[in-house]
């Protein structure tokens, strides 16, 4: 998929344009391109600094490149648009510790502009098991409910555009099995980072794969199968084109 | 094996540019307090004296806590060494982290250091404060509260000439003063070794702490608009948030408090200011005025508030939430404004005490209406902006665990608040001089509130420090 800024895809949900973005003089992604069909459910794979939540972050619009540009649905990642179009869960994510499960829900429903409020808290406090927690201070939480209710956050506003970074983490394997059902039944283009194959396999049906702030590859999860031997674990494939990358 | 532990201990809490710093400080203020006149205590002196004094004991012993790291805990707790040795390792690395700010707010005393008792009283006192953050976190929040305000209140009698008080000695009590500093201090510093020496059994017990603790009145965002969720979150409650170093201990405070009862409070507080100074405040003539030194005192007092308020903004911040709903430019200018609004309604009361106490001839209630109304306001702001943009830190893990290192740039968050005392204190001698400062702060404040360019280079920093 070729993209320019004037004329991106109408069916483009993400667009990486040859980016780059250096933190002082540590290039963190060096003319990156890739893009992501609207409806679209991709990994993002790289290994530990290939810039996976550099990448996320410009999405998000928190971070601008140097050079290039990003485009979701269309839009500047700073723009209304953009942000009422995206949820974003960051690795390790933060709720606001001071608020109970309940208030950061229905802040950050109000903050977005969700019509229902009470409505969408109460479907979330029940799809991710919180109900018990609603009133309980965030910064007493284990880190499992912490990890749910991050997600409950990121969805609140049923996003056409969900960047996800190790959704997974903490999450008990019942939690996991409820949250990958929960993030199958939301539609829109989905965009997970993980270093782990067998969520990339459950989330997403496609692969990006970037090493050292560099495009690498781009696929299926089945062609990415197919690279190796029938016997092959994904993951020792995946570990072989990165390395040949490096 | 002490030598190494102690090398350890402190490299690891502090960092080579913080101790470099440390050691200028100590340097600059035994420089000054051996070149500065001995004029003896007098009447302001004595009043600074055990207002400082108390301030200090009363903080320690409120916000004071053990200087652990999570990696002490994981690691150098289980290791077979000497609880003795592991005990005077921590109690140093803590009197090290509070001694810079114990001899900055001391060193003006050393003009009443007319007899060497008075210097011995000075090292009792950084032993105390010590201490009392040592003891801190093994005492019940609420006994720990009421203890910090009865040691503030032991102290402030010295005013009254109480001869057996911790500020005594500075007081013009100096025999009184010194035998009660020296039992305080025996008594403390032996309570915090003995805490000390089972601290791995006091961090081992956290670590099992599991309970969550409900949210008793939550607030509901039901039917508000964006902005108006903003100002219902921060008009509702207050927090108050920062990463503190109090008696030697590092660490994250934020606590979150309904905004009516910090008003009731601060209405009270404001009331007894007012009678304060009616019945008891006025003292003699200084300057050709009618001089209520209460009235700086406690404008000084405001100033710290505002500071600690002002640091909440940013560290209790979510990005990751906030600033992928709203624009930067929109969702901190009303973040910003609603904090203002939030503050405006705890300076209210001692608005209008001074505005009462200036129409019945304190001039000096002028000087404190500068403070509060221009300056504190003013510099309220800045604080946000230097805190999202020179040293943003954000509160993150649990609170019962101390971050417990320290290095420059964590100080540097409280820089502003150096020149704000300054200007503060200026107002009580050149009130014009200080109004017109006061307003410079607020058209500064107001130009990077509005500014959309700033706040977008603000969430690069934050976003650079691990805020998303």
């Amino acid at each position: 998929m070729t993209l320019t800024p004037s004329g991106t895809q109408a069916d483009a949900g993400i667009v990486l344009e040859h980016v780059s973005k250096s933190y002082g003089s540590i290039p963190a992604l060096n003319d990156l391109t890739f893009g992501i069909p609207v409806g679209g459910r991709f990994a993002l794979l790289g290994p530990n600094g290939a810039g996976k939540s550099t990448t996320l972050k410009l999405l998000i619009g928190s971070l601008r490149a140097d050079t290039g540009f990003v485009k979701i649905l269309g839009s500047n990642p700073d723009s209304k648009e953009s942000k009422a179009n995206v949820g974003y869960l960051p690795e390790d994510a933060l709720p606001y510790r001071m608020l109970s499960v309940r208030e950061n829900l229905e802040y950050i429903a109000a903050l977005r502009g969700v019509l229902d409020v009470k409505g969408r808290t109460d479907f979330l406090l029940d799809e991710l098991d919180l109900r018990q927690y609603e009133k309980s201070n965030v910064g007493r939480l284990s880190r499992g409910n912490t990890q749910k209710l991050a997600i409950g956050l990121a969805i609140v506003h049923s996003p056409k555009v969900l960047l996800l970074d190790e959704p997974l983490n903490y999450l008990d394997i019942p939690t996991q099995e409820k949250v990958i059902s929960l993030l199958d039944r939301l539609e829109g283009t989905h965009l997970v980072s993980t270093h782990i194959m067998s969520i990339a396999n459950r989330l997403t049906d496609s692969v990006v794969m970037i090493s050292k702030g560099m495009f690498l590859w781009e696929g299926t999860i089945d062609e990415l199968k197919k690279k190796g031997s029938p016997e092959e674990p994904i993951e020792k494939v995946v570990a072989r084109m990165m390395t040949g990358a490096s | 094996m002490l030598p190494k532990l102690l090398k350890f201990v402190l490299r690891t809490r502090f960092s080579r540019p913080f101790l470099i710093f440390v050691g200028i400080m100590v340097g600059y203020s035994l420089l000054v307090s051996t070149t500065i006149p001995r004029s003896g205590v007098d009447t302001i002196l004595g009043y600074y004296a055990s207002g400082i004094i108390a301030l200090f004991l009363a903080m320690a012993l409120a916000t004071g806590g053990v200087m652990v790291m999570k990696s002490d805990r994981d690691y150098l707790f289980t290791l077979p060494l000497s609880s003795r040795d592991l005990s005077v390792s921590i109690f140093f690395a803590q009197f090290i982290a509070f001694g810079t700010t114990v001899l900055f707010m001391f060193i003006y005393l050393a003009q009443a250091f007319t007899s060497p008792l008075l210097v011995v009283d000075m090292v009792a006192l950084a032993l105390t404060f010590t201490s009392l953050g040592v003891i801190a976190p093994t005492i019940q929040t609420r006994a720990r509260i009421t203890l910090s305000i009865a040691l503030a209140l032991w102290t402030l009698s010295s005013f009254l000439n109480f001869p057996f008080t911790p500020g005594s000695a500075f007081n013009g009590n100096l025999y009184g003063g010194t035998a009660t500093l020296m039992v305080l201090t025996a008594v403390t510093v032996a309570m915090a070794f003995r805490g000390l020496g089972r601290i791995e059994l006091d961090m081992m017990k956290s670590m099992v702490r599991t309970t969550s603790s409900d949210i008793k009145s939550p607030n509901s965002y039901v039917g508000k608009s964006p902005i108006g969720a903003i100002y219902s979150m921060n008009l509702t409650n207050m927090s108050i948030a920062g990463r503190m170093n109090m008696a030697g201990t590092s660490r994250y405070v934020s606590k979150r408090v309904k905004t009516w009862w910090v008003v009731t409070a601060a209405t009270v507080a404001a009331a007894a200011y007012l009678f304060f100074a009616l019945s008891v405040g006025q003292v003699p003539q200084i300057s050709g005025t009618d001089t209520y030194p209460g009235a700086i005192l406690v404008a000084i007092g405001l100033t710290f508030l505002g500071f600690f308020l002002s640091q909440s903004a940013i560290t209790n911040e979510r990005i990751w939430l906030s600033l992928t709903s709203l624009p930067p430019a929109t969702y901190f200018r009303h973040l910003i404004t609603s904090r203002v609004v939030s503050l405006m309604l705890i300076l209210a009361p001692f608005a209008v005490a001074n505005a009462i106490l200036l129409v019945m001839g304190y001039e000096v209630s002028f000087a404190a209406l500068i403070v509060i109304l221009l300056i504190i306001p003013g510099s309220f702001v800045l604080e946000i902006c230097w805190a999202a943009y020179v040293a943003p830190i954000q509160v993150k893990g649990d609170d019962m665990m101390m971050p417990a290192q320290f290095n420059l740039r964590q100080m540097a968050t409280a820089l502003p608040l150096g020149g704000v005392i300054v200007l503060v204190s200026a107002a009580s001698i050149v009130p014009p001089l200080a109004a017109a400062g006061g307003l410079v702060l607020c058209a500064v404040s107001s130009f990077l509130t509005l500014s959309g360019g700033f706040w977008s280079r603000v969430v690069t920093k934050l976003t650079e420090n691990g805020f998303v």
